[in-house]
């Protein structure tokens, strides 16, 4: 056996947190949920701290620290800043973290109008709870490594977990749902007339909408080398309106369709 | 000299097929596809060309190449099922025999696939019509090879034209005949052209404008062969396999080397990259084209694009 | 036997070059010839192709820049480990055609490792090969390579080395300023000659441009190309460009071969 997975093994092992700002606490659920599996990660790395599962949890400093949620307050910017500092390696997980995801949808609204919609009282919207322009993490501090998805997948999370516990950079996977859906044998749901959102978005779900025909709405956010407007033109071909469109581009990722270029507003 | 077999021994015959082993045939649920067949009443001929071409038997999706085990490597000792495959047609057909040029004939040959290649039984049916109006398999020069048996319908029966042993002891019962099977019209026609003098890029422009690199035309294609290799392994037992996955050159990433440059980096670039690959460079190479004029690629386009009618019409 | 099948072979030194090469000796007999590579496999973390940078019967020295996952996780194995194998791949540089010829060597960084195969196989076939010209670029004297067999090379054949910049102190005295630029000054003749190169882009276009002033034709002039590899073997297509296969038609190719191809 060479030496070099012998000396792996005698390694300590990397401290990992995994953290939450604002949204769902969806993407770290599918964490937890991957159980079996999760445990054979678990006995490779020393989960610091997990404040959902765990009643102790210590500070940094941290080898991996993975955040969900995107930062919607002054108090989610203090904490994330934090964490940056304490990690080595940071991952955003999940597309609140990589995209803003449906809490970004406010940056389309009037501030005052969403405010005043889902909140009765606004006299807490002070201090640390000051909202903040709705915003994916890599907005304010590095991130290292980004999987996006509402949820991602479990495979997801445990290749990335493959990757670095071999030392390695991992590879997230970069091609369009159409991918996994034509190799699934799916029949497809853009050329049968709806409004399927697929060859623009990240894959890497194993097609999990399309399979069940249902369109796929885009949670994963778009691919950086996608061909928007030629999808938007399809998208229309198909007789939706122009305004859905734009409500489908701006639910999980509105930012990062105007950073690519797409007019929404 | 070929076999004949009566319209009415036909149901006889495929239950005789599914007897030998797993039966793969078209059927149809929502849409036309290769799938194991439980019942012989469930193959459909009638539907068009299977929306995967068989391609997908000889080179998985995915596959194990290797085992990893602590840091070492095992050889896979998989055993392969024998299977028969029904209603395969010539383009597809024609698709195997040209991977067989790569992973077979090749100097260095695949033993997973040779493995695999040697427990397919290949029985195909020949077009009268062709099934779909994008077919375009009579100017790609298919050959009558590839196949173990070649089913043709006439009025009242079948003929068979037999091309390897194995295909001889499954129709050894009937009947001999004269057998000369033509191949197929369509109306489609590509305009087969040495397309060097094409190569600029405003003749590739307005097609690839419209394609959005969804990779179906290359994963549907029954001779795209393009793979990746990755290990997959456990991180606590260091355990896993090297594993062979689909891989397209419509992806950003394909021509992606360690540092980050990617050589390959516009779509245009991609989308000439693939049709020519198809029409000109394995030409050149093998002597015989690599698209078998199936028509998937246009079919199963989001946007349509029909590189056929862009050669014909643009390429002047 | 699997195509794929790897063979396992002893690490009996490692010779750190500078901040991010290293070169690996390993024990084999499989002896690539000059601009060949093998393909170096970590179970559980992949492959990569390395060109040979020595020939030899009984070792075979690899030279790589840690670049990626598999050159990182390399750079970690000591003397003493074994490491999986495959190859050796790719056509090489045709040493037999030059034969009665003169050299000249051309090479930049990292792309410096496969022509030192090429000298060490013209030191054993000395009588072969006429003048011999080396043009070695670097970016800094500390990123230079084999700085122990520079000063020999120097001994036996005409060396010119430069490097980019000298932030520190120029060990080897040489000249600062691209590899190119010397190329520019030095008088050399197109006459029975050949020019062998192996570098970054930028470098070879830049010197195939300057060769070609001095007179040299594109039959005489023979590059190495870089490009994504995984099988090695001439199928899984991610080397290709317009139809030709780095990995089993090139790497080497000579320049009329690959001068129009476009992506």
């Amino acid at each position: 056996m060479s030496n070099f997975f012998k000396k792996k093994e005698e390694k300590p092992k990397p401290k990992v947190a995994i953290h939450s700002i604002t949204g769902c606490a969806g993407c770290q659920l599918v964490i937890y949920f991957i159980r079996d599996k999760l445990l054979e990660i678990l006995g490779e790395i020393d989960l610091v701290s997990a404040p959902m599962i765990k009643g102790k949890n210590q500070p940094g400093p941290y080898d991996i620290c993975i955040v969900e949620g995107m930062v919607a307050s002054e108090q989610d910017l203090e904490h994330l800043k934090k964490w940056r500092e304490e990690s080595k390696i940071l991952v955003a997980w999940g597309t609140c973290a990589t995209h803003g995801n449906v809490p970004g949808i406010k940056i389309f609204e009037d501030d005052e109008k969403v405010e005043n919609t889902v909140y009765d009282n606004k006299s807490n919207l002070t201090g640390k709870n000051k909202p903040v322009k709705p915003t994916p993490i890599e907005q304010h501090v590095k991130v290292d490594f980004s999987i996006s998805g509402c949820p991602p997948a479990e495979i997801e999370f445990m290749r990335m977990m493959q990757h670095f516990l071999m030392g390695m950079k991992p590879r997230v996977y970069n091609e369009p749902v159409c991918v996994e859906c034509t190799l699934n044998e799916n029949l497809c749901l853009l050329d049968d007339g709806k409004e399927c959102l697929g060859p623009m978005i990240r894959g890497g779900c194993n097609a999990l909408c399309p399979n069940i025909n249902h369109p796929c709405t885009g949670c994963h956010g778009p691919l950086e080398d996608a061909n928007i407007p030629q999808v938007i033109k399809l998208l229309e071909r198909n007789g939706i309106s122009k305004e859905l469109i734009k409500q489908r581009l701006q639910k999980y990722a509105g930012l990062k369709f105007e950073e690519l270029g797409t007019e929404l507003r | 000299m070929g076999r004949v077999l009566k319209k009415e021994d036909y149901n006889k015959f495929l239950q005789h097929l599914k007897d030998e082993g797993e039966l793969i045939a078209p059927v149809t649920t929502k849409m036309v596809r290769f799938e194991t067949v439980k019942n012989i009443r469930d193959i459909d001929l009638n539907s068009g060309n299977p929306f995967f071409p068989i391609k997908k038997y000889f080179l998985p999706n995915k596959e194990a190449l290797l085992k990893i085990r602590s840091g070492e490597t095992k050889s896979v000792d998989k055993v392969e099922k024998k299977k028969l495959i029904f209603g395969a047609r010539l383009c597809d057909i024609n698709g195997i025999a040209i991977l067989d040029e790569l992973f077979l004939n090749h100097e260095y040959a695949d033993e997973a696939y040779k493995k695999r290649r040697d427990s397919i039984i290949i029985i195909g049916i020949n077009c009268h019509t062709p099934p779909s109006k994008y077919c375009f398999c009579e100017s790609m020069d298919l050959k009558k090879e590839g196949y173990d048996l070649l089913l043709h319908k006439r009025e009242h029966n079948y003929f068979i034209d037999v091309l390897t042993d194995n295909g001889a002891k499954l129709v050894r019962h009937l009947p001999e005949a004269e057998v000369d099977i033509p191949l197929p019209k369509t109306k489609k026609h590509l305009d087969r052209k040495d397309l060097k003098p094409f190569f600029a890029d405003n003749f590739w422009e307005k097609d690839s404008e419209q394609c959005v690199s969804c990779q179906r035309c290359t994963i549907l294609c029954p001779t795209c062969f393009c793979f990746d290799l990755q290990d997959e392994i456990n991180p606590r037992t260091k355990n896993g396999d090297r594993v062979r996955t689909i891989d397209s050159c419509h992806s950003k990433d394909f021509t992606q080397v360690a540092g980050g440059h990617v050589f390959r980096d516009t779509r245009l670039k991609r989308y000439r990259h693939r049709v020519l690959h198809k029409t000109q460079f394995f030409q050149d190479k093998f002597k015989r084209s690599m698209c078998t004029g199936c028509g998937r690629c246009i079919e199963y386009c989001h946007s349509k694009i029909d590189f056929v009618k862009t050669i014909n019409e643009d390429f002047q | 036997m699997s195509l794929y099948k790897l063979k396992k072979y002893l690490i009996k030194d490692v010779i750190k070059q500078t901040n991010d090469n290293t070169m690996i000796r390993i024990q084999t007999n499989l002896n690539p010839i000059p601009g060949q590579f093998v393909q170096v496999s970590i179970p559980g973390i992949g492959e990569a192709p390395i060109s040979s940078a020595s020939y030899n019967k009984k070792e075979l020295d690899l030279n790589f820049r840690v670049v990626g996952s598999v050159t990182e996780a390399l750079n970690k194995f000591k003397k003493g480990d074994k490491v999986y194998l495959r190859g050796p791949y790719g056509n090489g540089y045709p040493m037999e055609k030059f034969k009665g010829q003169n050299l000249i060597l051309v090479g930049g960084g990292c792309g410096v490792a496969p022509l030192r195969g090429i000298i060490e196989y013209i030191d054993k076939h000395r009588e072969d090969y006429k003048h011999v010209e080396l043009f070695f670029g670097f970016r800094t004297p500390s990123d230079v390579l084999f700085k122990n067999e520079v000063l020999e090379w120097s001994k036996r054949y005409n060396l010119n080395l430069s490097v980019d910049k000298a932030p520190e102190e120029n060990l080897f005295h040489c000249p600062v300023g691209f590899v190119t630029q010397i190329l520019e000054r030095v008088n050399i003749s197109n006459e029975n000659s050949s020019v062998l190169m192996c570098g970054p882009p930028i470098m070879i276009d830049k010197s195939i441009e300057i060769i070609k002033q001095k007179g040299f034709t594109d039959e005489q002039i023979w590059v190495s190309l870089e490009r994504h590899m995984k099988c090695c073997t001439g199928k899984c297509g991610h080397c290709m460009i317009n139809g030709k296969y780095v990995c089993s038609d090139g790497p080497v190719f000579r320049y009329d071969e690959v001068k129009s191809i476009d992506e």
